[in-house]
């Protein structure tokens, strides 16, 4: 019975391991493959939203604000 | 019939970021707020506030299914937006933050629904019943809202400055009635709160919690390198708004606040923690304070001349900065400047809970003269029962005295030079100790500051304490002082003179003039709490005896804790840190507990330990 348990233990283990070590892959994959791509793309040709150009000749850097609609509670977005 | 009118519990949480806290309002009234690092005594703890719920609900003597909404202070979808945003702004670089953040963020914080969910499920007594309605409100939103509606105006101009929320790391709106209007903002990676937090990472201090060292630090130093600063971190416009130069910044793409180009900026190190404070580290606090108070009083102007408003409210983290909001208070031009008390993300929880009162269920403002926050008295307190019975199981001589032979009492032990450790009523909700769970001195004492910091806290500081003063004794005593309830304005002390910057911070301390040493910084200012009868009854008594007897109005006033630990909370709290330090005197509520009388050796291990000095 131990034989088992001890087994399963490293069973588990082994899974474990193949588990994060496949999240840290697809993490790395989606990174370099797609999120810095899409953010080469995004600083081309729209007007990305993290701003990290000065501008020494501006009178103001205020966004303007625009009010939550009256159910915007409800989402939480 | 008429039907019984219900009262409707709302449930306010703030968590998964810094200090996490959850408040209840009942029919568009404070009842009760606090942090859950006072339950589970894990300083800043940010985990769901399960224990204060708990303790709210005890409060208020209602169960979970009592409640009707659930409101939560940040939008998670929109802060996630925000990080990816930044991903894609900087890729490929920052590979190490996304591995850290991304998988929890997709594993826990994004679903947080589920999240608050699952612990409110906890709380139910009967498995069926329905859960609150839960809702959620912008983060700046919620600091706003903390600002506005418990102040006691029904018209303001509001200003937030924090770190970050989801977006917005600076908002400006105006309050009327029950109306929260956004006029301006500023976005991440642009802040406030995080260029502070980079200088105090640079000067060796913990982000997010060494922040008021650094500006402790600055009173010893001259503001060199504010110009440096100005023309090379931070592009301030006249209006208050502003970009950071973000190549000198780390945050953005990984888990360091500045880059090696910011240390080459100023030619010196990153500062060791624990190490000596040069001149140099001095003028680099001194500097950044000068241009957070530029930044500050200008965002301040700009408000009131865009909503032409004459009283201003404030909170977000750095209105926790006591310096900067005075220089706010005597320079943009408001009558009136009321703070929230828990300005950082812990009063996200009240705003959230106050939003969903008023602009979801659209109830009316109430009629209000003062503001809301009654002191800060919003946490748990504890009846003589609960306190005999700590105080015999913890096997204590102790004395139990009426009100006024107990303040005549203790101020004689602090005439006396004790150290007293001052247990009343409500445990206060926010960063400061207000005389509910304070430790009590002499401030005329030399010496009392050093016998404070390094008997019982058991640390060195180069901070003086903060005085609580009568408030009606307040302009005898300082210049021009502000009505502080909440120790969020300094003011200077009369008839003190400063020390001369350019020395260690020792001579330094040596050097100033003041009749009350341990509250008067080297520049004179002193961060003040402004004591209110009304407010504070007992506490008021006390200042009153301690003032008949010595011509003093005021006393130290510093959080009831142990270096490293959260404000006590509970007698048992209280106790522990008593046997743990040299608190000589410790009042429970009516008990008085001196340590000079117990017979148990226990509670004089820590007098044999430090009696060589
Ligand atoms: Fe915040």
């Amino acid at each position: 019975m131990t034989i088992f348990k001890r087994l399963f233990h490293y069973w588990k283990l082994f899974g474990k391991t193949v588990f994060h070590g496949l999240a840290l892959i697809l993490l790395v994959f989606t990174f370099y493959m797609v999120l810095t791509p899409l953010g080469w793309l995004r600083r081309k040709f729209s007007k990305a939203p993290v701003q990290l150009n000065l501008d020494p000749e501006a009178k103001s850097y205020f966004l303007t604000s625009h009010p939550e609609s009256n159910d915007s509670m409800t989402t939480p977005y | 019939m008429q039907k019984m009118a219900v009262s409707t519990y709302i449930l306010g949480i703030s968590c998964f970021y810094h200090d996490s806290a959850a408040s209840l309002i009942k029919d568009g009234e404070v009842l009760a707020a606090a942090q859950e690092e006072r339950f589970t005594r894990v300083r800043h703890d940010s985990s769901f506030p399960i224990n204060a719920i708990k303790f709210l609900l005890r409060q208020a003597n209602i169960t979970i299914e009592d409640i009707q909404i659930v409101a939560y202070y940040d939008k998670p979808f929109i802060t996630f937006e925000r990080l990816l945003e930044s991903h894609l702004a900087t890729a490929p670089k920052g590979l190490q933050l996304y591995l850290k953040t991304i998988p929890v963020w997709l594993s826990r914080k994004l679903d947080i629904k589920s999240e608050i969910k699952r612990n409110l499920k906890s709380l139910r007594k009967n498995k069926r019943s329905k859960l609150p309605e839960l809702l959620f409100s912008a983060h700046h939103q919620s600091h706003a809202a903390s600002a506005f509606y418990p102040s006691p105006f029904h018209d303001a101009a509001v200003l937030c400055v924090d770190g970050v929320g989801e977006w917005a790391t600076t908002s400006l709106w105006q309050g009327h009635d029950t109306k929260l209007t956004p006029i301006k903002e500023l976005h991440f990676p642009h802040s406030l709160g995080l260029l502070y937090s980079s200088f105090t990472q640079y000067l060796g201090f913990k982000v997010d919690s060494g922040e008021y060292k650094l500006m402790g630090l600055a009173p010893y130093g001259r503001p060199k390198y504010a110009k440096k600063i100005r023309d090379e971190l931070i592009d301030l416009k006249d209006d208050g708004s502003f970009r950071l130069n973000m190549t000198y910044f780390g945050y953005l793409e990984s888990t360091q606040m500045i880059h090696s180009k910011f240390t080459q900026l100023f030619g010196q190190p990153c500062r060791k923690p624990e190490t000596r404070f040069s001149e140099f580290h001095c003028d680099i606090a001194a500097s950044i304070q000068e241009v957070t108070n530029q930044a500050m009083i200008r965002l301040a102007s700009h408000a009131r001349s865009v909503t032409g408003q004459k009283n201003l409210t404030l909170a977000g983290g750095v209105a926790l900065n006591c310096v900067a909001n005075t220089q706010v208070f005597q320079k943009a031009g408001f009558e009136q400047v009321w703070i929230q008390p828990a300005a950082g993300d812990a009063g996200g929880s009240i705003g959230s809970a106050y939003l969903a009162w008023h602009q979801h269920l659209k109830q009316p403002m109430k009629k209000k003269d003062k503001d809301q926050m009654q002191g800060a008295q919003l946490g748990p307190d504890f009846g003589r029962e609960q306190i005999f019975q700590a105080v015999t199981a913890s096997n204590l001589v102790y004395e139990e005295l009426s009100d006024s032979d107990l303040t005549e009492q203790v101020s004689n032990e602090l005439v006396k030079q004790s150290v007293v450790g001052w247990f009343q009523g409500r445990m206060e909700f926010g960063p400061r100790a207000l005389g509910q769970r304070s430790l009590l001195g002499d401030p005329r004492s030399p010496s009392m500051q050093d016998q404070m910091n390094l008997k019982i806290k058991f640390r060195e500081s180069f901070r003086p304490f903060a005085p609580s003063v009568l408030a009606e004794k307040a302009a005898d005593f300082f210049e021009e002082p502000s009505i502080s309830p909440y120790m969020l304005f300094t003011a200077k002390v009369k008839k003190s003179t400063a020390a001369e910057p350019g020395q260690s911070l020792n001579d330094q301390r040596k050097s100033l003039t003041s009749d009350y040493p341990a509250i008067t910084h080297v520049d004179t200012s002193a961060r003040l709490q402004t004591v209110d009868k009304d407010i504070s009854p007992k506490y008021h008594q006390l200042l009153e005896s301690f003032f008949k007897k010595t011509g003093c109005p005021m006393l130290i006033n510093t959080s009831f804790n142990l270096r490293g630990e959260p404000i006590v909370c509970t007698p048992q709290d209280a106790i522990n840190c008593f046997m743990n330090s040299n608190i000589d005197v410790l009042v429970l509520e009516n008990f008085v507990i001196h340590k000079s009388r117990q017979t148990d050796p226990v509670y004089h291990k820590y007098q044999q330990d430090l009696a060589p000095d």
